[in-house]
């Protein structure tokens, strides 16, 4: 009598254990579906590009939610050995997590998720063989009886034996594994090259002058038949380039809109790439507003010394001298209304104009025509009727974007945690960017085709954000809005109202 | 069964009370109170406003609390503030001035009151408002006359007011408000020293209104004061006039009729001090 009061006990206190363990995976599975990038971050497990939230979503979304179902199941119905499911998962789950330690050489700072990942297979186990003891040998399922066939322990030793012997040769896979992904690297160079014939815009950098983890600094290019520009150097931008396979040796033109950091830090790192990498026979031209020879010969003199190095290293098939650095060019815009256009070829036209980024004077923004089909750059600026008229029908307009609400908050916080800094720069910013929602009216009454926001502030650390961030725009602007991230191109085919948009990092 | 019926008629109360809590502010909206400005809105980059409120903060002798009406120096100070201005905010007699409590009455409050509420700069400026005497009026780009019952007894009758919105008025500044605010117009002179709202158009709060809500115990009303004074005073009507709203721009002097008008007032000041399309 007292021992089956006893097991009844134990029996309860699994049960409700299990139960638990259901509805925390539930719990993982629901965030990783609702808020993907925020439950990854404590599983250190942030996507190294934006579109890899697609798998936080999908897979471990399922892991979980999967989990919790059977567990759940197993736990609420009579059907016990269902909680197999889960216990499978989670052996693998620790396999995984102890050879990552083994191989991997990383501080061990999974270890707490390990163990509670330990504890929970050891309730599942324990819950089971309490199950399977107390049911007598006929009602015991026969999934249960499977697991001891010697069919299953045969094919079960094969795999062990096929894993343990791929982690032996770990080394050999990994050499043989190099020749494949370097030759495909080189290999895929022509990527790009085959783009067809069309007005193309990549996205090479979307942040600001705030660390933003997901978005290098602004810097975007755009291919025009044979033609390539990059306008704006943010900084790490380059990197982003290089990721993206951008030739960097037949660049036309970087095109400044302005002189601050996030517009300019990378120019250096970018003329370098594009001659030592490139191979340049010719400085790169740098185009921007009146002050854009200080700016380059700056950048010309910092880098003075790499040059030289890389010259003498490499000599001259790879580092010609003459190919060296930058040489700049100086846009002026006279006229507020029309622009100048300074680039003309039959097909493409290249049109600067003037923007109002006070107290940054001046500052310009850029317009592209190529085949029938056009986008204009903002730049950075306040909203601004020039933009409005240059932007008058295009296909694209990329404009910048502040969220003034969601940066209040931000400066509310700074005020009380003291960072007076914080507080200041947020609050000052808002006086020479625009507005979410003043980018999409402006779209409105241009009558554009597409908006894509970039230069995103504040950043917006998770996917969740963007609709805060986007805010009643859609009110304003029916057509589509693209909220930027590094590695967007938007495709343009000549004489059509089409715009493709593809993944190019 | 009487505990069941006594059962249903709480149930019944408690949905009552949230539809009333959760839709009058909406109905409220609807018939015309705080109506979300749809118009063209406009910046003013690198502009400088100023808000004057009243100092004065009784109905009558020992009356009820009355103030600036809280929305008509709210939505102005966001809106300036979304047109990229620097704003402050000034009274009659300086320091903290006073709200009509019964403008942040939870079905009547607009959301830029709420704003206001968890705003500590803004609390800020309106704890310490600068005195109008310490103030050069032509060193902004905009004045801006916020209403409220209390602005009935000290703008209209404010020398040092008139004279400074006679100085900022020669300068070529945009001068506005609200409500009981335009009173503050009457003293001012224009450049050739006429009363400066003497054959203008101009709207603010009606006789109707005052008598609707019953308080004509204030020494002035808009309307009757500014026809007095030679304005060819406009406005619009509604089943009740505070629901009413009507604009009007005469050259530099921009006038709305009551709270509804706010956002309205303050884009067509940024517009006419030259401002740019947001």
């Amino acid at each position: 009598m007292k021992n089956k009061a006893g097991a009844n006990r134990l029996e309860s206190i699994l049960w409700v254990l299990s139960g638990g363990i259901g509805v925390i995976f539930l719990f993982l599975g629901l965030g990783f579906l609702i808020l993907p990038e925020v439950f990854a971050i404590a599983f250190f497990a942030e996507p190294a590009r934006a579109v890899g939230i697609n798998s936080l979503r999908g897979d471990f979304g399922a892991l979980f939610l999967g989990m919790s179902f059977f567990c759940l199941l197993g736990t609420l119905t009579s059907y016990r050995w269902l909680l197999l499911v889960p216990i499978v998962f989670l052996g693998f789950v620790i396999t995984g997590r102890l050879i990552s330690f083994a191989v991997d050489g990383l501080p061990m700072v999974m270890a707490g998720t390990l163990i509670s990942e330990l504890m929970f297979l050891t309730v599942l186990i324990l819950y089971l063989i309490f199950y399977s003891l107390k049911s007598d040998s006929q009602s015991s399922s026969p999934v249960l009886k499977v697991l001891y066939s010697r069919q299953f322990l045969v094919i079960a030793g094969i795999v062990i034996v096929l894993v343990a012997g791929a982690f032996m040769s770990h080394r050999q896979i990994a050499t043989r594994l190099w020749e494949k992904v370097a030759s495909g690297r080189i290999s895929r160079q022509n990527v790009f090259g085959e783009l067809p014939d069309g007005l193309h815009v990549g996205l090479a950098g979307t942040g600001s002058p705030m660390p933003d983890a997901k978005r290098k600094g602004v810097c975007t290019f755009v291919k025009a038949g044979k033609h390539l520009f990059i306008v704006d150097s943010g900084p790490g931008s380059t990197l982003n380039l290089e990721l993206m396979q951008i030739p960097l040796g037949d660049i036309d033109a970087v095109l400044l809109t302005h002189f601050h950091s996030d517009h300019i830090a990378a120019i250096g790192e970018l003329m370098l790439k594009a001659w030592a990498n490139g191979v340049r026979k010719n400085p790169l031209k740098i185009i921007g507003p009146e002050g854009v020879d200080t700016v380059v010969n700056g950048f010309n003199q910092a880098f003075s010394f790499d040059t030289k190095y890389r010259h003498a290293h490499h000599g001259d098939a790879v580092a010609p001298l003459e190919g060296a650095g930058g040489t700049p060019e100086t846009i002026k815009v006279f006229n507020e209304d029309k622009g100048t256009v300074f680039f003309q070829t039959n097909d493409l036209k290249v049109t600067a104009f003037l923007v109002d980024h006070r107290p940054v004077e001046p500052a310009i923004g850029f317009r592209f025509d190529y085949k029938g089909r056009s986008v204009v750059i903002s730049g950075d600026t306040l909203p601004c009727d020039s933009l409005r008229h240059q932007a008058e029908g295009v296909d694209l307009l990329l404009h910048e974007a502040l969220q003034p609400e969601m940066l209040r908050v931000m400066n509310q916080a700074g005020a009380a945690s003291g960072r007076e800094v914080v507080a200041n720069v947020s609050m000052d910013i808002l006086t020479y960017h625009t507005f979410t929602e003043e980018a999409a009216r402006i779209a409105r009454d241009a009558n554009v085709r597409h908006l894509v926001l970039f230069h995103i502030i504040p950043p917006t650390p998770a996917a969740v954000f963007q609709s805060a961030f986007v805010g009643n725009s859609k009110k304003y602007y029916k057509g589509p809005i693209t909220f930027g991230v590094d590695g967007l191109l938007f495709s343009m085919p000549p004489n059509s109202t089409k715009i493709l948009k593809k993944w190019f990092l | 069964m009487k505990t069941k019926r006594i059962l249903i008629i709480v149930i019944a109360l408690f949905v009552i009370g949230v539809l009333i809590r959760l839709g009058l502010p909406a109905v409220m909206t609807g018939m015309g109170l705080h109506k979300e400005y749809e118009g063209q809105r406009y910046l003013l980059s690198q502009g400088k406003a100023l808000i004057i409120t009243t100092s004065h903060d009784r109905l009558g002798d020992g009356g009820d609390k009355t103030g600036v009406f809280g929305s008509e120096m709210t939505i102005p100070y966001y809106e300036f503030r979304e047109g990229r201005m620097h704003v402050d905010v000034a009274s009659i007699k300086g320091g903290e001035l006073p709200i009509d409590p019964k403008s942040f009455i939870w079905f009547i409050k607009s959301e830029h009151d709420d704003r206001f509420l968890a705003d500590p700069v803004f609390q800020g400026k309106v704890k310490n408002s600068l005195k109008i005497d310490d103030i050069d009026f032509t060193k902004y780009d905009i004045i801006f006359l916020a209403g409220g019952w209390g602005a009935a007894y000290d703008l209209g009758y404010s020398k040092v007011l008139g004279q400074k919105i006679t100085e900022a008025y020669a300068a070529g500044k945009v001068i506005g408000g609200v409500c009981h605010g335009l009173l503050g117009l009457l003293l001012a002179q224009d450049e050739n020293g006429h009363p400066l709202v003497k054959g203008r158009k101009i709207t603010a709060v009606t006789d109707k209104q005052i008598n609707e809500l019953g308080i004509s115990i204030t020494p002035q009303h808009p309307e009757r004061d500014l026809k007095a004074a030679g304005v060819e005073f406009e406005s619009a009507t509604a089943f009740r006039d505070m629901f009413a709203n009507h604009v009007v721009i005469d050259g530099r002097i921009v006038s709305g009729q009551n709270q509804n008008a706010g956002a309205e007032v303050v884009n067509l000041m940024m517009k006419v001090a030259g401002g740019t399309r947001r």
